[in-house]
Parts: structure tokens; sequence; C-alpha cells
């Protein structure tokens, strides 16, 4: 009785765990939503739509790029000033892994790395139009209305981190 | 003398051990194990094909003492405009 209970927890085990373990990562995700976008242009009948969609999509890439490209290069002059004035009070170290600091150094160091993570972050959102059927024209407007929404969440990061660097500079001047 | 159930249970263990281990080191996912789900398992994610433009990192700056910090602070000023859309709208608008 025992040695049947046993086996037949053993071929559960067997027959479930690779399913249990096995791994989806982020990457799985994105790959498989990529396979069903691409059978869903495949699916379009009209030749000129289908290269239509595939120029929107990788336009989507340019511009998500383009702009997190200036609010990178914005996030850079922010560090850079810090570091000038960190060097101009002799200020060797500002290590704020976690809270705000205590001086306002410490707190403009902080949210520049908190909008320096926001921008990287944006810089690798997906947003591919997944279409059903021909509703091409609705998905396309929902990707760029995501886009510009999200875009303009990280502009603000980039201002509030940027009204932080200003009260650092206040404080040390 | 070990009794028959004890034989059986040892003969089961060691079968899933060598079953785990062959699990664990197969290399190419393609055992002849038929396991269900097992390839899955052990195959890699396929590497995403680069599609984005070449990324131009962002420019190094650095400041000295003759620098008027402010100055250069005010100019940072980060915009999302129109004008970022104005391609993808109009080709949005043509589907």
């Amino acid at each position: 009785m025992k040695l049947k209970f046993f086996l037949i927890l053993l071929i559960t085990f067997f027959g479930f765990a690779p399913g249990v373990f096995a791994r989806v990562s982020v990457n799985d995700t994105y790959q498989a939503k990529q396979s069903q976008f691409e059978d869903s242009v495949n699916g379009l009948s009209d030749p000129g739509k289908k290269q239509k969609i595939l120029e929107f999509n990788q336009m989507l890439k340019d511009v998500n790029l383009k702009v997190t490209s200036r609010f990178d290069d914005d996030m850079a002059k922010m560090a850079a000033i810090l570091e000038e004035f960190k060097r101009r009070k002799n200020v060797t170290e500002t290590t704020v892994a976690y809270g705000q600091g205590d001086t306002p150094l410490d707190s403009g160091a902080y949210w520049v790395n908190w909008a320096q993570e926001a921008v990287a972050y944006q810089k690798i959102q997906d947003y591919t139009p997944y279409f059903s059927g021909n509703n091409v024209s609705g998905a396309a407007r929902n990707s760029i209305s995501r886009l510009s929404s999200d875009l303009g969440t990280v502009k603000n990061k980039v201002l509030t981190a940027k009204t932080y660097v200003q009260k650092a500079v206040s404080y040390a001047e | 003398m070990p009794s028959k159930f004890t034989l059986v249970l040892l003969a089961v263990v060691g079968l899933s051990l060598w079953v785990t281990y062959t699990l664990l080191n197969s290399k190419t996912g393609s055992s002849s194990l038929a396991i269900p789900g097992f390839q899955q398992m052990a195959k890699s994610s396929p590497i995403p094909t680069p599609e984005t433009p070449t990324y131009n990192p962002p420019k190094d700056y650095k400041f000295d003492e003759n620098t008027n910090v402010q100055n250069e602070l005010d100019s940072i000023n980060p915009q999302v405009v129109d004008t970022d859309f104005t391609d993808l709208e109009s080709l949005q608008e043509s589907f």
C-alpha cells in the first residue's frame, strides 16, 4: 500500500515537475508577444498595410529612444552639476542607496539616481501595437497614447530631479 | 536480509536519482526521455534581434570652477513635444 502511494507520488512529481520548474522569463513573454504580432501582421491581406504596420512599430521604438536619449543627456548634465558642487564643497563621498540623504546634496544625488533609473526603464518599454483582425488603427492609436503618456511621466521625474538639484545648488552656493 | 519492499524502494529511489541527474545534465533538451514540458524547461530563450537604431550614449559633461552651474541647470528643459509624434500620427491615420 505504502509502495503504491510512493510510486504514485513519484510519477506525479515527474509528470508535473517540468511544468512547475519551467521558468518563463520576461524575454519569453516578449518573444511570445512578438511572435503573436508577427502572426497578426502576416494575417493582413493588404501588403501595403503590412509594410506600414512594421514601419510604425519601428517608429515607436525610434521615438521612445530619441526622447529618452534627450532625458539621458539632461540627467548626465544634472549628475555633472552635482559632481562639480561636491568637488567645490570638498565632499568626497555621497552614497545614498536608500532614503533621501541628510543634506540637499545627498537628496539631489538620490533623486538624480531615481530619475536615471526611470529613464533607463522607459528606454526598454515595448509599445508594439498588438492587434487582432483588422483593428490596426485602434491598436496603433493606443500605442501612441501609451508612449506619449509614459514619456510624460518620465519627463516629470526628470523635472523632480531638477528641483532637488536646484535645492542642492542653492544650498551649496 | 533486506525485505522485498526495501529492495523495491531502493531501486525506485536509485532510478529517481538517475532520472533527475539525466534531466539536469541534459545540454540540448532533446533527451529521449519523453517527459512533457522538459524541452521547454531546458531550451534557452532566443536572444532578441536588435531592431532599435544605434544607441548614442549621453554626452559626457565636465564642469569646473569657471562654470556657471546655475546657468547649466537652467538650461535643462526636458520636453516631450508634439513634433516627436508627428510622423507616428500621420502614419497611424493612414491605416
